[in-house]
Order: structure tokens, then sequence, then C-alpha cells
């Protein structure tokens, strides 16, 4: 490899492959459950999509950056450690921060630590590629889980509330407008319809990613 | 390069992981605190609007908000829970009144009888909030807590000032199952109760979270739908705040407060027999 490619094909791939072509939650089927629990509205997906982003790239690059001298029997554990730091950091930043919204996530922003997404690239990618790559491959999956959980978000806060961020754009019924709200928009059940639709359309789109057994 | 799977490296290297992380996580719980605390206490002061129904549940309201309705329609006051008589304005501030420290302080506090809703000790002063309206007393919002199914409840309930009509309810911290018990802080379920008695002809507390559903609020006062699937929780409910309305908590200040008929004036109501409260 030469010096030149700091920014080489590797680390392009990292940071663009999960969003599309290698979807945490499309083509990896992972963080399935805080997918349907924090998309009921769209201001709760940004915040969860910040904290797992944040927290898969710097807990990548910490990771990355102890790789070799970690002791493989207590690998895992390493990579655990330094997760729970940084969610615990998030959390208590979201606290300070955004206060009325850190009760509403409640036990769903501590639960990223148990993310398939941040401990499957802690294991899977950071322990044998550079810290730079790393953090790319963190942002990248951060995205991935980020845009899939904000679109739908956005198709229950919309259908569900007739709103989006909180802004009204299909004026209600109840409050002299014309929209039926579609309540089960605003139940878990609609998040894993659309979620499981969007994975369906994924493979369709893309034969090749469909497993043969 | 030492041998990275001997045992004094493996302890040496989790001990080394170990110490990082404490010190990060430290570091950011000490820095964040301040923060935290005023936020915690920007929205317990929320809530006070919330029950008082002052703003809703949907509106956006920051600091320069809640202060704005203390500033003029929302007036802080102590109860002396063994009188019902309300204390001196000027001899302690009651929005600084800390009452979960009051209340773990044994100089500030007094033995509660045996109850149901897990309440050990009652502070000798509770906070109430007097919400005005054209000069004159409109409601009051008292605090209410105890037990809960997983931990202490704390919330909110604003009276009308016949001294018995529900105007609002709210529960702002709590840590019930969400979607089962963790319905008391759904703004939907705490609708429920508003226009209900919390004192039956005799001056009973006698509000009561049922099984199932109740009637409307005029022909049922004294009953309030229960929560499917959140029985512990909904008999907690019930416990508690029969417990702030009983002689023991708020009882005696509402009976007071009952007969002013929204006369009692918070700016002026002195308390009389206040010399064991020196020691405040």
């Amino acid at each position: 490899m030469s010096a030149t490619t700091i920014f080489g094909k590797n680390e392009r791939k990292a940071l663009i492959g999960p969003i599309l072509t290698n979807n945490p939650i499309g083509v990896q089927v992972l963080g399935i459950c805080s997918a349907l629990a924090v998309t009921t509205r769209v201001d709760k997906a940004l915040v969860m999509t910040a904290g797992v982003l944040l927290v898969t790239m710097l807990a990548n690059v910490a990771v990355s950056l102890v790789r070799n001298h970690t002791p493989g029997s207590i690998r895992i554990i390493v990579q655990l450690a330094i997760i729970a730091s940084l969610v615990i950091v998030f959390d208590q930043v979201l606290k300070a921060t955004l206060y009325e919204l850190s009760l509403e996530l409640s036990v769903f922003v501590g639960l990223i630590i148990t993310n398939c997404i941040v401990m499957g690239r802690a294991e899977g990618y950071a322990m044998q590629n550079p810290p730079l790559a790393s953090a790319l491959d963190g942002i990248g999956n951060g995205l991935g889980y980020g845009i899939v959980l904000i679109a739908t978000a956005f198709l229950r806060e919309l259908l569900g509330a007739g709103k989006v961020l909180g802004f009204t754009i299909l004026p209600l019924v109840k409050d002299g407008g014309w929209y039926v709200p579609n309540g089960l928009m605003l139940l878990a059940p609609s998040g894993l319809f659309i979620i499981a639709g969007l994975i369906w359309l994924l493979r369709t789109v893309k034969p090749e990613l469909q497993e043969k057994d | 390069m030492a041998d990275r799977e001997s045992p004094r490296y493996v302890i040496l290297f989790a001990t080394a992981v170990c110490v990082a992380c404490a010190f990060v996580v430290s570091v950011a719980a000490v820095l964040l605190q301040p923060a935290q605390k005023a936020n915690a206490r920007l929205y317990m002061e929320k809530n006070v609007l919330l029950a008082a129904g002052l703003v809703k549940p949907t509106d956006k309201v920051g600091a320069k908000e809640v202060e704005a309705f203390f500033q003029k329609d929302v007036k802080a006051r102590l109860v002396d829970l063994l009188t019902g008589e309300l204390l001196l304005e000027d001899k302690r501030d009651a929005r600084s009144y800390d009452q979960r420290a009051a209340r773990a302080d044994p100089g500030a506090s007094h033995a509660a009888p045996p109850n149901g809703a897990g309440i050990g000790r009652i502070p000798d002063l509770a906070v109430a909030y007097f919400v005005m309206k054209d000069g004159k007393v409109d409601q009051v919002v008292i605090a209410l807590e105890g037990l809960g199914m997983w931990g202490t409840v704390y919330g909110f309930m604003a009276i009308d000032k016949d001294g018995r009509t529900i105007r609002g309810l709210t529960y702002y911290d709590q840590k019930e199952t969400p979607g089962l018990g963790g319905e008391i802080a759904n703004p939907q379920w705490q609708a429920l109760w508003v226009g209900r008695h919390v004192y039956d002809g005799e001056g009973l507390p006698k509000i009561t979270v049922v099984k199932g559903a109740a009637g409307p609020p005029d022909k049922d006062p004294l009953r309030v739908d229960g929560m499917s699937g959140a029985t512990i929780t909904s008999n907690a409910i019930t416990r508690l705040t029969q417990f702030w309305l009983s002689d023991f908590g708020y009882g005696k200040f509402l009976k007071r407060y009952g007969k002013g008929g929204g006369h009692m004036n918070p700016l002026v109501e002195v308390a009389e027999g206040d010399a064991h409260l020196q020691h405040a």
C-alpha cells in the first residue's frame, strides 16, 4: 500500500458501504429492537442516530487503538467496557442538554450498549483495522442505521400524528383539518411493518442479498 | 513485547482499561451534574404548570416561560403539615426548598404513621403552589409522592378553590413499567382525574383508582379508571394519593383552603402557631 492513500479504497468502502449495500438494519438485520421503539417521532430518531453514530465511531477508534495490545481472552469484555463508558457519557450529556427527550428515550439510550451494531463493528471491523478506517466504518454504520431510523420515524410521525418534527403537515380532523391519523403508526407493530417492508424491498431490488439455503 | 496472554499482562491490561473508562465517566458525570440538576428542577416546575393546566404537554416551555409564570400567576409557599397553616413567606423561600432532602433530614421531618404508600417520614414543611386568577386564588397545586411498583413516584395535583375538585394531575418522576404502570405519566390517563373529587361528603379522602372504567366525573366523582395490566401501580397511586390528602398530609391545609373559597390570600396569610417551626 502506498503512503498517499490515506483516504483510499478501503476507507471509502468503510464509510459508504454500510449506508446502502451493507446497511446494518436492511442487510445485516442488526439493531432492530431500538429501531421499533424510538421511531414514533423524528426528533427521537435523530437523537438516537446521533447516539449510535458517535458511540460506534468512538468505540471503533478506541478498540482499534488498543487492538494490538488487547489480550484475545478478554477482548469482548474490553470492547464492552469501552462501549458502556461511551454510552453512559452520551446519556449524561443528553440529560444535561435535552432533558425531556432523554426522559422519553428512557432505557433505549442505555440499551445502545447492547445494540448489536456497535458490538458487531468493534469485534468485526475495528479489531482488524487501523483507527482512521475504523472511525469511518463507525460513521458509515451509524449513518446506515440512522437513515433507516429517520425514514421510518418520518413515515410514522407523518401518518400517525400528521406532523414532522412537531410541525403540522397534515392537519388533523380533531384540530379542524381533513386528515384522520392512523393510530397504528404510533404503536410498535407499524415499525416492524415498515422495516420488514424495507428489508423485503432491498432484497427484491438486489437479489444477490438473498441468502441461499 | 510481553506475552499478551500471560495472566499478569491480562490483569494489568484489564485494570488499565477499567481505570481509563472510570476516569472518563467520572469526569463527565461531575462536569454535567449542575446542568442536569437545573434541568430536573425546571422540569419539576414545568409540571406544576402542567398540573394547573397553565401549559399543555405539547407546548415548548423553556426556563424563561416557566419563570414568567412563577413571577406572575403562580405563588410558591410552604405549608406546615402538622397545623395546615402557611409559613410566613419571608421565613423560607419555597422555590428553593428541597422537600426530598427535608424528608430525609430527621430535624426537618417527623415519622409517618403506618401506611400502605411506603412513606416512612413526612417533611414538616411541604410545598403548595397557589395559582392566581384576577388577583384571587383559583387553584392550589400540591406535591404527591410514594412507592410505586419499582420505585418512588413523584407528582403534582391541582385542586380547585373549593378544596376538593381535582383540576389536574401529573407524574413527572417515576420508574414504573413502560406501557403498563408507566401510563401514570400519560397525559390522557391524567386527564381522567379532572373534575373528580378528592373527599367524600364527610371530608374523608376516598378518591380511588379502580379496576376497569369509572363513570363520568359528575356521576362517579370518587373513582378513576385503572390501568390494564398495572394493578400494583394503580393501587399504589390510590394509597399515596389518599395519604397526602389525609390529615397526615395536606388534609388540614386543604380544609382551611377550601373554606376560604378562593379568599385565602397566599401573600398575607400568616401562620399563627408556628412556634414549633423555629428550628426550620
